[in-house]
């Protein structure tokens, strides 16, 4: 796949990742174009891979990981969400709820459920993206899955 | 009875896609991406000039104060810019006839020479391998650089040949050899593809610099030299030959070998790991030393479908990073406190005096504070301080005054950062580079009562 089409694809499904990661919604445009220029320098090889997906998505982590050290310094601001729409839209709500219990939770299992479930890397590519150890990532999704069991229902319960 | 979370509230993966996407949809995303990404050519490694400018711009931008604090930093610092000429920065280290030389990569006969040239005597122990090149040096019991006193003998590891069913999942041996022998001067330049892509790679250098060079460039070790994003001119060539020869690289002294890794191996090193998936071999040198070693400076590369070099990327450890001596005093009370800690978190002895409760602050920790720190446990949850660096019970390790010059810690709050005065560092002694430089940063107050814990340099 070539840059452009990848770009043209993925951006914007990848600027709502770094938010889900964590990242306040006003850099978050500028750290996926930072992290996508990384890739650009080396993307003959990166569009060789199997799927760059992976490779992209750990040059998004690294980037963020820089900027909250560098920029925010360790404290990830959470108290960015927008507010409620009205509660006709109980999609917009639950959504909210979802973003409330992820800025909520550690790093470490935020980071699995939004590369695995929101993303769609595989187990395999989610421990790329991190630099950590497949059995890692299995673990901390299914402790951070137990997170998100109170909103299941929320759908229906309203 | 303590229960368990009840199991049966886990989310399917379904309602998990679900909530995401959910989430996801909050967030209202302007579908045009900038100008700068839709603008750039189609890399074809041909641009690079231009793109590393365009993209240096950009980080200019994004980075602010900090990059070019780095920037001021690397020219006001011992690094020297490039040279009219574009020699590159790395150099090979350079041995008088009486001192024993790096011989990697020399052949038996070569190695020989050499040595019987200095008056010692050459044993040979054989390394059997049927993969490997047969009559290759790949190592020595003598350490670099030590004075060769002639009568004594010195033995070189060379590789011999075994019977072997099939070499499947070994590394190409030939066409790595053919690029040690090549950046040593020792041979011509091993197989290459038409075109090789060539990058450097530093942490604090975003941009990399990078070039695609034709093999009959390549054929010429000068074509190996790009001119980079730093002021600076950079070769791999030169890089490679550094590291074989350079006990500097190596963060330890001693008999040097070359280590190969393919596929995703060593990813240790600065803020979150190299990542080395899509490369084909990762060459470091190394003294081989007990635990984790991945030393800061490393050699990937790229083969194509026909094992030819396509690409090969230096990586260098940050500028700045070397460990330094620490410039700061500090009370004898904190150097007790940290040396009583390293003595308890191995079963020695009582704990050290704690703050009621402690700050982590180790990058990556999912609690910030120790809430319990008389209790060894909980320093050791696998993010926490303890777990992230494992006090090794075999490995000395010093307190020093002052944090850890090693940039893997990273920033930390502003109260801790204007505290360095009471900050004591637990690593080991005289480290070479940060890869060795693992160390635990502890706050200590003038009572001697540990409140904040650092891990940095850790391996990932």
């Amino acid at each position: 796949m070539d840059f452009s089409t990848y770009v043209a694809q993925r951006r914007t499904r990848l600027v709502r990742t770094a938010v889900l990661l964590g990242c306040p919604r006003g850099d978050a445009e500028d750290i996926v174009q930072t992290a996508l220029l990384r890739c650009y320098r080396s993307w003959r090889r990166v569009s060789r891979a199997d799927n760059p997906d992976a490779y992209v998505h750990r040059v998004l982590v690294t980037t963020l990981i820089d900027a909250r050290t560098r920029r925010w310094n360790g404290e990830l601001p959470t108290d960015d969400l927008p507010e409620p729409r009205p509660a006709d839209d109980a999609g917009w709500a639950s959504g909210i709820a979802v973003r409330r219990a992820l800025a909520a939770m550690s790093p470490d299992h935020r980071e699995v459920l939004v590369l695995r479930f929101w993303a769609d890397l595989s187990e395999r590519d989610t421990a790329v993206a991190l630099g950590v150890a497949p059995g890692t990532v299995k673990s901390r999704t299914a402790r951070a899955l137990r997170a998100l069991a109170p909103l299941v229902e929320a759908p229906d319960a309203h | 009875m303590p229960t368990e979370p009840t199991e049966s509230t886990e989310p399917s993966e379904h309602d998990a896609r679900d909530l995401l996407a959910r989430a996801a949809a909050t967030i209202d995303v302007d579908e045009v991406a900038p100008l700068t990404l839709t603008g750039l050519p189609e890399p074809d490694g041909r641009r690079w000039p231009l793109l590393v400018a365009v993209a240096a711009a950009v980080v200019l931008v994004l980075g602010g104060g900090w990059w070019v604090a780095t920037q001021v930093g690397t020219h006001g610092g011992t690094a020297a810019p490039a040279d009219a000429d574009g020699s590159p920065a790395e150099t090979a280290r350079v041995y008088d006839a009486g001192q024993m030389p790096s011989l990697l990569g020399y052949t038996e006969g070569e190695a020989r020479t050499l040595l019987e040239d200095a008056g010692v005597d050459v044993r040979v122990r054989a390394e059997r391998d049927g993969c490997n090149v047969a009559g290759t040096v790949v190592g020595a019991d003598t350490p670099v650089g030590d004075r060769l006193r002639p009568g004594t003998t010195v033995t070189m590891f060379v590789v011999k040949p075994r019977k072997v069913t099939d070499c499947v999942g070994e590394p190409d041996w030939a066409t790595i050899w053919d690029l040690v022998r090549f950046a040593r001067g020792l041979g011509g330049p091993p197989v290459l593809a038409p075109e090789v892509e060539l990058s450097l790679e530093r942490p604090d250098l975003d941009p990399v610099a990078g070039a695609t060079r034709t093999r009959d460039e390549l054929a010429d070790p000068d074509g190996w030299t790009i001119c980079g994003a730093d002021g600076m001119c950079h070769s791999p060539l030169a890089g490679l030959e550094q590291m074989l020869t350079d006990p500097a690289i190596w963060a330890y002294a001693g008999t040097p070998t070359l280590s190969v890794s393919q596929g995703p191996g060593c990813l240790v090193g600065h803020r979150g790991g190299w990542f080395s998936y899509d490369w084909t071999y990762h060459l470091s040198v190394e003294v081989p030393v007990d635990g984790i070693s991945c030393p800061a400076t490393s050699l990937l590369v790229g083969t194509d479908d026909q094992g030819r070099i396509d690409a090969v990327e230096l990586r260098l450890p940050p500028q700045g990073a070397d460990v330094s001596e620490p410039q700061l005093e500090t009370t004898l009370s904190r150097l007790s406190a940290a040396a009583q800690l390293a003595r308890w978190a191995r079963g020695h002895g009582s704990a050290p005096h704690f703050a009621d409760r402690v700050r982590d602050l180790t990058r990556g920790a999912s609690q910030a504070w120790i809430d319990d720190p008389a209790s060894l446990a909980s320093w050791t949850c696998a993010d926490c301080a303890l777990g992230v660096f494992p006090i090794p019970a075999d490995q000395k390790l010093v307190p020093s005054a002052g944090r850890s010059t090693c940039p893997d810690g990273g920033p930390v709050p502003s109260d801790y950062a204007g505290s360095a005065d009471d900050v004591v560092t637990l690593g080991v002694p005289e480290p070479r580079t940060c890869d060795v430089g693992a160390a635990l940063e502890l706050w200590i107050d003038q009572d001697g009562r540990i409140y904040a814990v650092d891990a940095v340099a850790t391996p990932y």
